[in-house]
């Protein structure tokens, strides 16, 4: 009796995996206050620890896996100087709380271990792409035992470098005798990175969404209780200290400091939960819009188009040489999400003019935190001429929109078709 | 007999001949030179001493031009001469490889070549085989790159191909603004002034408007050389030839030369011309603002770092990779006999001093640390492009100095200097 009922509890289980997976809620944030850092989310690595196996006599020969950059700095330390002159001029005033100096003291020691690092890949940023690095060799062994020849291609970023840098390094560990080529060029750009000067024109919906968003923004950073907390004098503070700023700043700083673990400082108790629950919905929102993911808004991720058909020629070079491979890419946030919606990944879609509700059907943080990535594994067999594929993103299988009888596998011209069909 | 043949050995290299030069024209392209392989030969260490730290400080490899500046003169120039019927029929078919050649390096200014990046590995290699009892532990391998893509996939490189040798290594790489201070040339720090500098640079200006003069090459191209010469300047456009044909040497695979367009006695003045000038530049020549200084802060960290690793007591290797603005000055300070010979005589001055020697692609300078056990005697060895080197101490076992020593002559040159840093606030 229980035998029998194991698959529709199986089946019960995988279906509430996946509702959940789409679905974000507050407590689900709650639960993982770091989530609120958005883009800032350390790599949390992959919640499945089984893959699917892959239909009967299919073995792996190709990999194709484009990522962002692991942890890193901050792109400026704007956000610390700022923070630390309020708080230093508040102090001589004699106006710090308690708290307010405990703030102040962290902020120090946060700065001059940031100071002249700006935008770096942190320690933990490499440490993230050498395990991604691993758990590929680990889970692709058959493939990635063998004498592969490997091209690896960066952003010009150096934090984007120093991540392919250690993701190479890993590989070459596991297995000496692959053969790995980095490069880092502006001659390749075009194949790594989204192309800026594509413009698509402004639409309609766009003004109107934007407003919606700067009032979840600027609703979200009352810093009433904020400087209630740091300051003693409210009258005096408000003479210096522009207390959205402040609170900006704060945000930044405490959410960053989750990527230099080693530091062994928190800021995050700064804020309450729901004020950093109100502030990501904010940038939650500015990230899907400024791509174009919500239905109606300025179709920004065409800027991605270009890096997805070479994804897709090479793909292609290499089924028709035969030759098994891997090729890796690494570059940006705002290169792996546009990605992941033009993929068509369940992770991207279901953008809502709901601006309000968004995050409920798409959440950044689980696109593209630190070390982000998208893994197109591609199989075939001995004796068949059809060549399956499936996707990863942030090394969990997911899904796209193409009918298929063995997913999470694809047929890779019915991927093709419907990439030629999307846009 | 050993020594005997050492030394005339090292009294070979010391000195340049033209006869060298005419044997091996690659060396004349100097910065720009293929890294030229070592002797291979490695003094085995005093009784009971063992390797246990590697300190480097190397240059990126081969490389594209910095920028196409020089292609964009060539080619603009060589475009309004054939629109004028100027170039002769070997002018337009050296126009034609220009183009090729700019095409192949267009987006990719300063970049790594695959060449520099083979440079790298076969160095890796060689640390890894030469020191088989250190390399073969699970040591920390720290590297740090200048914040230069082409220094940064050169380090890639050299970790690549000693991970795969040694998989258990601890390699950490960074890049970082944090650590420029010392990597390259530190222009907080005060360079003393020299009255010598202007004459020195005027004549440095002659003599290069003289090995570069164009003469020849205005006659190959042009079918009107004086009417060229209008709106073409003889020696910016040769200088631009002479530095994409010596680059041409860091692309082998693209199998296009340009050396057709100078004789060899031009293409060796073409050397001269920049050999003199690195001298000057860098502040090795004799009566030369000592721009140096600049450089005194990577000593400071060699010599901090070394010390922290003896005290520790365990084993590692420490990477740098930066530029050959850093290797020339840094083996100068270090007193290494490659760089000593400078002369204001710019004529003559290549017959002591060459660039090939010390700042080829991939140019770098080792320092091999050894111990033994029971003992407090830490001895070192220099090593210039991984040949064993001299250095102005005396020592009981060269090429191996006693540490104690070395650290005493570097850290009183350092008091000497009086290294003073510009104010950061400016006065009014």
């Amino acid at each position: 009796m229980m035998k029998n009922r194991r698959p529709v509890l199986w089946a019960i289980a995988l279906l509430t995996a996946l509702t959940v997976q789409a679905q974000t809620s507050q407590e689900e944030i709650f639960n993982d206050i770091y989530r609120t850092g958005s883009n800032y989310f350390a790599y949390p690595g992959p919640s499945q620890k089984e893959l699917t196996p892959a239909p009967k006599g299919y073995v792996p020969f190709y990999i194709s896996h484009y990522g962002r950059h692991g942890s890193r700095y901050m792109s400026h330390n704007d956000y610390y100087v700022t923070a630390i002159n309020k708080l230093d001029s508040a102090k001589q005033f004699g106006i710090l709380t308690a708290k307010g100096e405990d703030v102040l003291n962290k902020l120090r020691t946060g700065y001059a271990d940031a100071w002249n690092r700006d935008g770096d890949l942190s320690k933990l940023g490499a440490r993230q792409h050498r395990e991604i690095a691993h758990r590929m060799y680990e889970r692709f062994t058959e493939l990635l035992s063998q004498p592969l020849k490997i091209d690896a291609k960066s952003s010009t970023s150096r934090r984007c470098m120093l991540s392919m840098f250690n993701f190479c390094q890993e590989l070459q560990a596991q297995n000496p005798t692959l053969d790995i080529t980095m490069d880092a060029s502006k001659h390749d750009m075009k194949f790594v990175v989204e192309d800026l000067s594509i413009k698509p024109a402004a639409t309609p919906q766009s003004e109107v969404y934007e407003q919606q968003r700067s009032t979840i923004f600027e609703g979200a950073h009352n810093p009433a209780r904020l400087m209630t907390s740091l300051f003693t004098d409210q009258t005096r503070a408000k003479q210096f200290i522009d207390g959205r700023e402040l609170m900006e700043a704060l945000y930044n700083v405490a959410e960053d400091l989750q990527n230099v673990p080693e530091l062994n400082i928190s800021l995050i108790d700064v804020f309450t939960k729901e004020e950093l629950f109100n502030m990501w919905t904010g940038y939650n929102a500015g990230w899907l819009l400024s791509t174009g993911l919500v239905p109606g808004s300025t179709p920004i991720y065409l800027q991605q188009k270009e890096v997805l058909d070479s994804i897709v020629s090479k793909a292609d070079q290499v089924i028709l040489a035969g030759e098994p491979s891997v090729t890796l890419r690494f570059s940006h946030d705002s290169s792996v999400l546009p990605l992941t919606y033009l993929l068509g990944l369940k992770e991207a879609m279901g953008g809502t003019s709901d601006i309000q509700n968004l995050y409920k059907h798409i959440s950044i943080d689980k696109i593209i935190p630190m070390a982000a990535n998208i893994q197109m594994v591609f199989y075939r067999k001995s004796d068949a001429k059809d060549v399956l594929v499936k996707f990863l993103l942030n090394e969990n299988e997911t899904t796209i929109p193409v009918k298929t009888d063995c997913a999470p596998y694809y047929r890779w011209t019915d991927v093709k078709v419907f990439l030629n069909h999307r846009f | 007999m050993m020594c005997l043949a050492a030394g005339l050995c090292l009294a070979a290299q010391a000195q340049t001949s033209r006869t060298e030069l005419m044997a091996h024209l690659d060396l004349a392209t100097g910065n720009y030179c293929n890294y030229p392989n070592p002797s291979g030969h490695i003094t085995p260490a005093p009784d009971g001493y063992e390797p246990f730290y590697v300190t480097h400080y190397g240059r990126h490899g081969a490389r594209y031009m910095t920028s196409d500046k020089h292609y964009k003169y060539t080619i603009g120039k060589m475009d309004t001469a054939q629109a004028q019927g100027l170039l002769t029929e070997y002018g337009k078919e050296i126009l034609q490889r220009l183009n090729v050649a700019a095409a192949n390096a267009y987006h990719r200014d300063g970049d790594l070549t695959e060449l520099g990046g083979r440079q790298h590995r076969a160095i890796a290699h060689r640390l890894m085989v030469n020191y088989p009892s250190l390399m073969k532990q699970a040591i920390d391998v720290r590297a740090n790159s200048s914040t230069v893509r082409r220094c940064m996939l050169s380090m890639a490189n050299f970790c690549q191909e000693m991970i795969s040798m040694n998989p258990s290594l601890n390699i950490s790489m960074d890049a970082s603004e944090h650590d420029m201070y010392y990597m390259i040339a530190n222009d907080s720090i005060v360079i003393p002034k020299s009255d010598k500098d202007d004459a020195l640079y005027e004549k440095l200006d002659v003599f290069r408007h003289k090995m570069l003069n164009g003469r020849h090459q205005f006659e190959l191209l042009f079918n009107n050389p004086e009417a060229a010469g209008k709106f073409i300047d003889h020696y910016k456009f040769t200088d631009a030839l002479w530095n994409i044909a010596a680059d041409m040497y860091c692309l082998p695979e693209l199998n296009l030369s340009f050396n057709d367009l100078f004789t060899d006695d031009e293409f060796i003045d073409g050397f001269r011309a920049y050999n003199a000038s690195w001298c000057l530049w860098e502040g090795l020549m004799p009566g030369a603002q000592p721009n140096h200084y600049a450089h005194y802060p990577l000593l400071i960290n060699f010599l901090d770092e070394a010390d922290l690793m003896i005290k520790s007591g365990k084993s590692g290797v420490r990477l740098r990779f930066g530029h050959d603005s850093t290797v020339l000055p840094f083996a100068f300070i270090l007193g290494m006999k490659e760089a000593m010979q400078g002369t204001d005589d710019m004529e003559d001055l290549h017959n002591h001093f060459a660039l090939f020697r010390l700042i080829p692609m991939a140019g770098n300078i080792q320092l091999i640390f050894f111990r033994k056990q029971g003992s407090d005697d830490i001895l070192v060895k220099f090593l210039m492009n991984e040949n064993e080197t001299s250095i102005p101490i005396t020592t009981d076992c060269f090429p191996f100095y006693h540490w104690k020593d070395v650290e005493s002559y570097y850290r009183n040159m350092l008091k000497q200097a009086n290294i003073t840093y510009k104010d950061k606030i400016k006065k009014k």
